[in-house]
C-alpha cells in the first residue's frame, strides 16, 4: 500500500450522488418508463407437489384485456440447453420457466398472463383453471434424506442433490481417547432475505438483430447475462443486462429465477411484439425468493479437562428447496456450514458429512452471512457446553481456543491471514464490562430478573478466489474489473463490473480512485451496472466489491497517475520522478509553479497527441483486473446484554457492541451503516424470521403479518469499534465487511438469552413463543 | 371495471386522473402523476414505504382507493426541494446516510417531517418511536436516528434565524 497521504481514503464521506434517493428520484425498476408495456401475472401452482393434469386457457385468452397466455407448453421450445447451475457434479434436471408435468412447490409458475397493465393481467390469471393430481409432500429434510419412495425428480434415486463427506486430522481417534465426548442436534430455521424492494424485470427482443434487452435489479449483470445467454443459446453478446437502481438484495437478487427467464422467452416467443414488465408483489416473493438458513446439524465435541477443544465430528442435512436455481445451484450454504463450522477455532481434527436434499419449497441459496449466522451459533454454543462441563469461564474457553497464530491453515484447507481473533474478543469483552456481569447478573436473578450476556465470536471467508465457483464449473467471475478514462476536458470516469444496492459501491470506488490518482473527488464520476460498458466483474456477493473493485482500481490508477507524470514530465522537461499528483495538478515536487492541470495533460492526451513521448500510446485510459487469493478472512466478536421478560418471552437489549477487523476501512460512515445494517438482520432471523410451512408445503408466512421484519424499536443502539489487520495480498489492505453483522449477530442474541434463562438453546429461535417454551423447560414459566 | 375522472390536489397543485374506481392511490401517483418518489413494499399497509402526508399526516397510499383522496390535500416526497436544493431533512439524511438502497427513505422522510412538526426536540427514544412504522432493511435505524436529530436541530436553528 502506498505510503502517500489519503485524502479521501479513511473517511467518512457521505453519499452525495446518492441525494437523489432521498428526492425520491431513485430509478428502480418498477420506475422505469416502458413503451408498448406489456405486464405480466403469473399463474401459480396451489400445491406443493403434483401432477399437472390440465391447464385450461381458453377463458383467459379470450378475453379482451389479454395481451397472451403462455403455458409452460407454449414456452418449452425457447428453453435450449437445461440447465440448472451449480458444482459439477451436483444433481440436475431441466429448468424451465413455467412448470409443464409437475409442480413442486406452491407458488411455481403454471402460466403466463400479459396485459396491459398488471391490475388487468392478475384478473384475466383467475380465468385460467389447473387441474392438479396431488402427490405426497416432501417437506421436511431428514425425511426427504430417508425416504427415496417420493423423489421431487423420478429419474433420480433419491432426493439427494449433493452429498459431501470430508476427514481431516485423525478425529475418530481423538475421539476415542479423548477425556469427554458430546453430542448435541442444532436446527436452523429457514428464512429469506425481504429486501423492501421486490425483484423485477423488464424485457425486449429485437427479432431483427436477435438481441435481448434486459433491465433487472440484479447483483451480478455478467452473471445475469450468462445464465440467460446460457439457458436461451443466445450468444452473451446478444444480451444485454442492466441494472438500474436496487432497493436492497442481500444474495436474493443474484439468480436467474424462474419467472424472469419465462419474461425472457415470452419477449422472444411473442416476437418482440411488447416490451414485457413484470415486478414481483411481497406475497410472490415470500412464497418463491430464494430462502435460506436450513440446516439440521447433528455435531459431536471432544475436549479435555482445561476446556481444549480437540476434535469435533459433523453430519449436516441441507434443505435444498424444489429446484437447482442458476447460477450457483444450491450447495453453497450447506458446503460452506460444513467446511466454515471450526470458525476462529483451531481445531485439527475434523470430520463431516453433508446431505444436501429436495424438498417441496422454494430454492435454497445464499443470503448475507450464508452459512456463518449459524455455524457461529453452533460452534458459540458449543464453547459454551466446554465450558459448563469443564468449570471453566466462558469467555476464557473461546480464548484458549482460537487461533493465536498466522498464517493459520485452516483443518479444511482454508488459508487464515492474519487477524485479531483474540484482540477482538478481548476488547468486545472489555467494552461490555463482562468482568461485573457474572455477580451483577446474579443479584438481578434473585431479583426475578433474567439477565444474560452472549458471547460471539468468529471469522468470515470473504472475496473469494476462482476454486470455489469458478473451478467447479459455475459462471461467476471472482475477479474484478476497473476502466479508468480520463475524458478530453480533463475529468475521471470510472467503469466497475461491479453493482449498488444501498452498499456505498459509488462513493467508496471513487474515494480510492480519487486518491489513487491525486485528483478531487469531484473531478471523478463512477458507473456501474450495465454489460455493454462495465468491464467483466463478478458483482456484489461474499463482500467483495470494495476489496476487489477498490484494488483493481488502486493499481488502474497507480497505472494511470505514472502515465500523467510521464507526460508532464516530458512536457516540462523534467524527471517524473521528481513529480507527483496534487489535487488534480502535476506538479515537480515542492515546485508547485512547475505544473500542468489534468485539463492540459488530456488535452495533450487526445488532441495534441503527437506531442507524446516517443512510443507513448495516446488517450488516457486503463483497465485492470484484479484477482482475488483464494480466501481472505475478516473478523469480529459481538457482545449482548440481553434481558428476558419471564411473563411474554419478549427480549430486550440493555447493551451490544462490535469489534470488527476488515482490515483498511474506507469509508467508516459506510462501514458503520453497513454493520447496523446486517445486524439488525442477524437478529431479525433468529428473533423474529420464519418461512413456515404445513405439512401440505403451504406456506404460513405470506405478509408481513406473518413474517416479521425488526422495526426501529427492536434493534438496540450498537457500540461500533474497528481493529485494522491490514489483508497483505490486496493493495488496499481491506477486507469485506457487508456481511459481517449478520454473521456474528445471531450467536449473540442466542447465548445472551441461553446465560440469561440458564437453558440450552439449540434451535437458532429466540422468538417470544420458542423463548416461552424455554422457560417453561427451565422451571421458570 | 368503472373508469371515473378524479380530481386529486397534490404538492399543492390540482391534478386531473381518468382511472379505474379500484386503482389504488399509490398507483395513480406513480403512474398517472409520474410521482414515483412513494414505493410498493408490501401492498398491504405494513412497510411503510408507500407513505404519503393526506392533510399533513401520514398515510399508507397502498391501503387507499383514488377517490378516497378526493378533497384532501396530498403531499409526496417531491414536494420538498430537488436535487439541487436540499430540504434540511434530506440534507441530514445525506450526511448522516439516513439511507442505504433509499427504497424506504421517502415514506420515511415523510413521517419524519410530520413527527418533528409536533416534537421539534426529540430524544433519541421518540424518534425510534416515531419511526417505528416504517421499516428498513438495510440501516439497522441507528444513522435514521442519527438524521432525525441532526434534521431537528438544522430545523431549529433556521427557525430561530
Amino acid at each position: 500500500m502506498s505510503s502517500r497521504a489519503t485524502a479521501y481514503i479513511g473517511k467518512g464521506i457521505p453519499m452525495h450522488d446518492a441525494a437523489r434517493l432521498a428526492c425520491g428520484r431513485g430509478r428502480y425498476v418498477n420506475d422505469l418508463s416502458v413503451a408498448n408495456a406489456a405486464h405480466v401475472a403469473f399463474v401459480r401452482s396451489s400445491e406443493a407437489h403434483a401432477r399437472i393434469e390440465r391447464v385450461e386457457v381458453e377463458a383467459a385468452r379470450s378475453d379482451p384485456r389479454a395481451l397472451a397466455v403462455l403455458t409452460g407448453a407454449d414456452l418449452a421450445p425457447f428453453v435450449i440447453q437445461r440447465y440448472w447451475g451449480g458444482w459439477a457434479g451436483t444433481a440436475g434436471a431441466d429448468y424451465l420457466p413455467v412448470a409443464r408435468d409437475k409442480v413442486r412447490w406452491v407458488g411455481e409458475p403454471v402460466a403466463v398472463v400479459l396485459a396491459r397493465s398488471r391490475y388487468d393481467a392478475e384478473d384475466v390469471a383467475e380465468l385460467v383453471e389447473v387441474e392438479y393430481e396431488p402427490l405426497p409432500v416432501v417437506i421436511d429434510s431428514e425425511e426427504s434424506l430417508a425416504n427415496s419412495d417420493t423423489r421431487l425428480y423420478e429419474e433420480w434415486d433419491s432426493n439427494v442433490y449433493f452429498h459431501d463427506e470430508f476427514v481431516g486430522g485423525t478425529p475418530d481417534k481423538v475421539f476415542a481417547s479423548a477425556p469427554a465426548v458430546f453430542r448435541r442436534r442444532f436446527r436452523s430455521r429457514r428464512q429469506t432475505s425481504v429486501p423492501l424492494e421486490t425483484r423485477g424485470i423488464v424485457v425486449g427482443w429485437d427479432v431483427g438483430r436477435k438481441f435481448l434487452d434486459v433491465h433487472a435489479n440484479h447483483q451480478d449483470v455478467f452473471l445475469m447475462r450468462a445464465s440467460i445467454a446460457h439457458v436461451l443459446d443466445l450468444p452473451d453478446n446478444h444480451v444485454r443486462v442492466i441494472a438500474p437502481d436496487c432497493g436492497g438484495a442481500f444474495g436474493s437478487k443474484l439468480q436467474l429465477y424462474p419467472e424472469e427467464l419465462a419474461c425472457c422467452c415470452a419477449a422472444i416467443a411473442l416476437e418482440g411484439r411488447w416490451n414485457i414488465k413484470w415486478i414481483q408483489d411481497r406475497q410472490e416473493d415470500l412464497i418463491g425468493t430464494i430462502q435460506a438458513r436450513d440446516i439440521v446439524a447433528d455435531i459431536e465435541v471432544a475436549h479435555d479437562d482445561e476446556g481444549r477443544l480437540l476434535a469435533l465430528k459433523a453430519h449436516m442435512i441441507s434443505d435444498a428447496g424444489a429446484y437447482g436455481i442458476p447460477a450457483r445451484g444450491n450447495t453453497t450454504e450447506g458446503a460452506l456450514a460444513a467446511t466454515e463450522l471450526p470458525g476462529p477455532y483451531d481445531v485439527g481434527h475434523y470430520a463431516y458429512v453433508l446431505d444436501v436434499v429436495m424438498t417441496n419449497k422454494p430454492p435454497l441459496n445464499p443470503y448475507r452471512g450464508v452459512a456463518l449466522p449459524m455455524t457461529t451459533c453452533f460452534i458459540e454454543r458449543v464453547m459454551d457446553e466446554i465450558a459448563k462441563a469443564t468449570g471453566q469461564d466462558r469467555y476464557q474457553v473461546r480464548r484458549r481456543n482460537l487461533v493465536h497464530e498466522f498464517p493459520h491453515a485452516s483443518v479444511t484447507g482454508w488459508i487464515h491471514q492474519p487477524g485479531s481473533y483474540v484482540e477482538a474478543l478481548d476488547r468486545a469483552m472489555e467494552l461490555i464490562g463482562y468482568a461485573e456481569l457474572r455477580e451483577k447478573h446474579e443479584r438481578l436473578r434473585a431479583d426475578g430478573r433474567y439477565v444474560g450476556v452472549g458471547i460471539s465470536s468468529g471469522c468470515e471467508l470473504v472475496a473469494p478466489g476462482a476454486t470455489w465457483y469458478g473451478e467447479r464449473g459455475v459462471t461467476i467471475q471472482s475477479q474484478e474489473g476497473c476502466q479508468l478514462r480520463i475524458d478530453p476536458s480533463g475529468r475521471v470516469h470510472a467503469q466497475f463490473g461491479t453493482t449498488a444496492q444501498g452498499q456505498g459501491t459509488e462513493t467508496t470506488l471513487k474515494q480510492i480512485v480519487a486518491d489513487g490518482l491525486g485528483v478531487p473527488m469531484s473531478y471523478v464520476t463512477v458507473s456501474m451496472g450495465d454489460t455493454s460498458s462495465a468491464p467483466h466483474g463478478g458483482g456484489a456477493w461474499a463482500s467483495r466489491q470494495t476489496t476487489l473493485g477498490g484494488s483493481a482500481a488502486h493499481v488502474a490508477s497507480a497505472r494511470m497517475r505514472q502515465k500523467l507524470l510521464n507526460i508532464a514530465g516530458w512536457l516540462l522537461e523534467a524527471n517524473p520522478g521528481d513529480m507527483e499528483m496534487v489535487d488534480g495538478h502535476a506538479q515537480v515536487t515542492g515546485v508547485p509553479a512547475s505544473s500542468l492541470t489534468l485539463e492540459e495533460l488530456a488535452a495533450t492526451a487526445y488532441y495534441k497527441s503527437a506531442r507524446l513521448p516517443e512510443g507513448m500510446e495516446p488517450a488516457l485510459e486503463e483497465t485492470v483486473h484484479f484477482e482475488p487469493p483464494p480466501s481472505t478472512h475478516s473478523n469480529g466478536a459481538h457482545a449482548a446484554v440481553v434481558e428476558v421478560d419471564p411473563e411474554t418471552g419478549r427480549i430486550d437489549f440493555h447493551k451490544y457492541v462490535i469489534v470488527q477487523d476488515s482490515g483498511r476501512i474506507v469509508n467508516p460512515l459506510i462501514a458503520r451503516g453497513q454493520l447496523i445494517g446486517a445486524t439488525a438482520q442477524g437478529i431479525g432471523g433468529v428473533a423474529y424470521e420464519h418461512t413456515a410451512y404445513d405439512d401440505y408445503g403451504q406456506p404460513l408466512a405470506t405478509t408481513f403479518l406473518d413474517y416479521l421484519l425488526p422495526s426501529a424499536l427492536d434493534i438496540p443502539e450498537i457500540e461500533i469499534e474497528f481493529l485494522e489487520t491490514l489483508a497483505p495480498d490486496n493493495p488496499l489492505g481491506a477486507k469485506g465487511i457487508g456481511e459481517s453483522g449478520t454473521c456474528y449477530s445471531p450467536a449473540a442474541v442466542v447465548t445472551a438469552v441461553a446465560d440469561a434463562l440458564g437453558v440450552e438453546v439449540n434451535t437458532l429461535d429466540v422468538s417470544p413463543n420458542a423463548v416461552y417454551e424455554l422457560m417453561c423447560e427451565g422451571g421458570i414459566a | 371495471m368503472g373508469r371515473r375522472n378524479w380530481t386529486l390536489r397534490v404538492n399543492g397543485a390540482t391534478a386531473e386522473v381518468e382511472v379505474e374506481d379500484r386503482k389504488l392511490l399509490l398507483d395513480v401517483l406513480r403512474e398517472d402523476l409520474d410521482l414515483t418518489g412513494a414505493h410498493a413494499g408490501c401492498e398491504h399497509g405494513v412497510c411503510g414505504a408507500c407513505t404519503i402526508l393526506l392533510d399533513g399526516l401520514p398515510v399508507r397510499s397502498c391501503l387507499m382507493f383514488v377517490g378516497q383522496a378526493e378533497g384532501q390535500d396530498i403531499e409526496t416526497i417531491e414536494s420538498l426541494e430537488g436535487p439541487e436544493e436540499l430540504h434540511p431533512l434530506q440534507a441530514s439524511f445525506v450526511e448522516h446516510l439516513g439511507f442505504q438502497c433509499g427504497y424506504c427513505t421517502p415514506g420515511i422522510i415523510l413521517t419524519v417531517k410530520e413527527f418533528l412538526s409536533r416534537n421539534s426536540t426529540p430524544t433519541r427514544e421518540e424518534a425510534r418511536e416515531a419511526i417505528s412504522g416504517n421499516l428498513c432493511r438495510c440501516t439497522g435505524y441507528s444513522q435514521i436516528v442519527d438524521s432525525v436529530l441532526s434534521a431537528a436541530e438544522a430545523m431549529r436553528s433556521s427557525e430561530a434565524s
